[in-house]
């Protein structure tokens, strides 16, 4: 028999929900933005790292830090950043700025989206947001239990 | 900070749509199944089984049989089943209570995954009862189709 020419595209979709349990330490850590608005980290006795998010026990120096807690400065730095122009499936829409942030001196950076950016002409963004600028952490009013408790914006000069 | 029982379940989800390109041999099942309403399988030269869903070389001999075209009867017997009866929420799935099946189509040498339908669920003990492996089972064609597998179900000769 012959075979026909035409050659088929098969869509499909793939549409996922779960929850993800957040345990001892990343429950502390997601109570603490949302009923005190503060970013909570744990400290390595040993090495001194302040970890965040906050982990329950030091990969370096294999000790448990799940007790040993500090409260973060709401400000510090953009380690490095991409300026979004994709809509990804059930994503945010485009255009934003998804960095990752250094914060009131943890050994660690958490990404997280910057705020508060003109992203109307993306080249003249790119100008204006750079690697060491300093940011302040802003929660929002309402916070729900959400890493979007709280997100970052430049503190302008 | 104040010590608290309460454990926090952060809530997730992908949305992830895609095109898979399913090549020759598929494509040719599936547009045979869209306009002539008919069943395609390869078969092998070599030790002659049929292929159905057709594959484009045998897995048993390591022969091409991308062009050993047959059609297969639109008939065969139920070679397995389950009832599904919880809301799994399946991408393209319909509300349970429904079953899923594999059927031995006719001399085709293997099965295929399909919805049985025809068939009373209201009560899924009394459905698991009354269906047997072995039963006969006839592919019904859609009127409408558009070259997916659902274009065709199964139901039972009574």
């Amino acid at each position: 028999m012959e075979l026909r020419s035409e050659l088929i595209e098969m869509p499909g979709e793939w549409n996922l929900r779960w929850l993800y349990a957040a345990g001892e330490v990343g429950t502390k850590y997601i109570t603490g933005l949302r009923d005190h608005a503060r970013i909570m980290a744990t400290k390595c006795p040993e090495c001194g790292r302040i970890l965040v998010p906050p982990q329950a026990y030091c990969e370096r120096c294999f000790v448990s830090i799940k007790d040993n807690w500090v409260e973060l400065e709401p400000e510090g730095t953009l380690e490095v950043f991409t300026i979004v122009n994709t809509q990804f499936p059930g994503q945010r829409k485009p255009p934003f700025v998804l960095g990752y942030f250094r914060i009131g001196g943890a050994s660690t950076t958490l990404p997280h989206f910057l705020e508060g950016v003109d992203l109307s002409d993306i080249d003249k963004a790119k100008r204006e947001i750079h690697v060491g600028m300093p940011v302040r952490v802003v929660f929002r009013e309402k916070r729900e239990g959400k890493l979007s408790d709280f997100y970052l914006e430049p503190i302008k000069e | 900070m104040q010590e608290t029982d309460e454990r926090i379940q952060v809530p997730g989800h992908w949305e992830v749509p895609y095109h898979y390109d399913i090549g020759e041999t598929s494509s040719r099942f599936f547009v045979e199944l869209r306009d002539n309403a008919r069943l395609m399988g390869t078969k092998c030269p070599e030790c002659g089984r049929i292929l159905l869903p057709p594959q484009s070389f045998c897995g048993h001999c390591y022969v091409p049989v991308k062009d050993q075209w047959v059609e297969v009867k639109p008939e065969g017997t139920l070679e397995a089943f389950t009832i599904v009866t919880k809301d799994y929420s399946f991408t393209g799935m319909p509300d349970p209570p429904f079953v899923m099946c594999l059927v031995k189509m006719g001399k085709a040498s293997t099965s295929i995954p399909q919805r049985l339908e025809g068939v009373d669920t209201s009560d899924p003990q009394k459905l698991a009862r009354q269906l047997r492996l072995g039963m006969r089972v006839r592919a019904v064609f859609h009127k409408e189709r558009r070259g997916r597998i659902d274009d065709f179900h199964v139901e039972l000769v009574r």
